[in-house]
């Protein structure tokens, strides 16, 4: 999962009230975020997200549109990258500052999102995730996706379809 | 009404990267902003009371990102040291940031394409506060900074840009 410039920290996934429903650190380097760090910084960033877009320099004249709020971060030593869906749930993802592939990364965990969790009849929508399925899923794409930024496999499992 | 603020029509300002600049803020550590220039022209009035909301607004954003960074950081951060921020990005603009060790925080928002020599652009308008408002002897550290030495210098260093 790690190499020396791409290593990629952790997984939020936020439900669109700010509340948290999935966390995964994917890499023993760095500080190990749980339990209610993490919920606490979810909330901030549900916040900070909504703040950023009233306070555009750029008026905002299309109403019914979700609100335009933080996608990026850049810090010395992470990058924040954060993907907004239409029903208002939040995937936010973070890694090493150089990491260039994390809009992408974060859509196809979207897409895993959708056949793991929302198609589980037993899921609660908005309700924090417990599903094996998902879970390996998410860390075996999160792995393939880093080894393949790094040249080393063959076809990158997006590509295979 | 004379007020500190600063607003020149530069209504097709773009640096040679094709950035469009917004506004510049700087603020000291205690949210006080001690200087806010638009760089786009607004043909209505400058509303007073909405420039204090947004300058409250805009360093309370900035100060919770603070926290926020300093909590999700990766890195192990020793006592008291802060995470350094670079900038955030939304679809419709870019806030880069700079924090000097004395707590002063220069802001300024631009749209979303620019190059990520931001950061130069900022130490050097810290360059310009330390020439031209540290250095004016009539200046009180901490009030809002009204000097055209200041003025003038940001100007020039932006118009030598945008050539």
């Amino acid at each position: 999962i790690e190499s020396q410039t791409m290593v990629v920290y952790t997984l939020f996934i936020v439900n669109k009230a700010g509340g948290l429903v999935y966390h995964k650190n994917f890499t023993s380097k760095g500080r190990k975020i749980g339990g209610n760090e993490c919920l606490y910084m979810a909330s901030l960033f549900h916040a900070l997200h909504l703040n950023a877009s009233s306070l555009s320099p750029v008026k905002n004249t299309d109403f019914g549109t979700p609100p335009k709020g933080i996608e990026t971060i850049l810090t010395d030593s992470f990058r924040l990258e954060c993907l907004r869906t239409l029903t208002g749930a939040k995937f936010i993802i973070t890694a090493d500052p150089d990491a260039d592939y994390l809009k992408e990364l974060l859509r196809e965990i979207y897409i895993i999102y959708t056949d793991y969790v929302l198609k589980d009849p037993f899921y609660v929508v908005e309700m924090p995730i417990r599903l094996q399925n998902f879970d390996q899923k998410v860390v075996a794409h999160v792995g393939d996706f880093s080894a393949s930024t790094r040249g080393e496999m063959k076809s990158p499992t997006h590509l295979r379809r | 009404t004379h007020t500190h603020t600063h607003t020149h029509t530069y209504t097709h300002l773009r640096m040679a990267s094709r950035t469009q600049l917004y506004t510049l803020y700087i603020f000291n550590r205690d949210g006080t902003c001690l200087y806010i220039r638009k760089f786009i022209s607004d043909s209505k009035a400058v509303d007073e009371k909405e420039l204090e909301i947004e300058k409250k607004n805009m360093f309370g954003l900035l100060f919770t990102l603070k926290t926020f960074v300093n909590q999700i950081t990766p890195r192990t951060l020793k006592d008291q040291e802060k995470e350094p921020i670079r900038y955030f990005q939304t679809e419709q603009y870019q806030l880069h940031y700079l924090e000097t060790v004395s707590g002063l925080r220069f802001a300024i928002s631009t749209s979303p394409d620019s190059s990520l020599s931001m950061q130069g652009f900022l130490s050097k308008i810290y360059r310009l506060y330390v020439d031209y408002v540290i250095r004016n002897p009539s200046y009180n550290i901490g009030t809002k900074i009204d000097l055209p030495g200041f003025n003038k210098g940001v100007d020039q260093y932006v118009k030598a840009l945008a050539s």
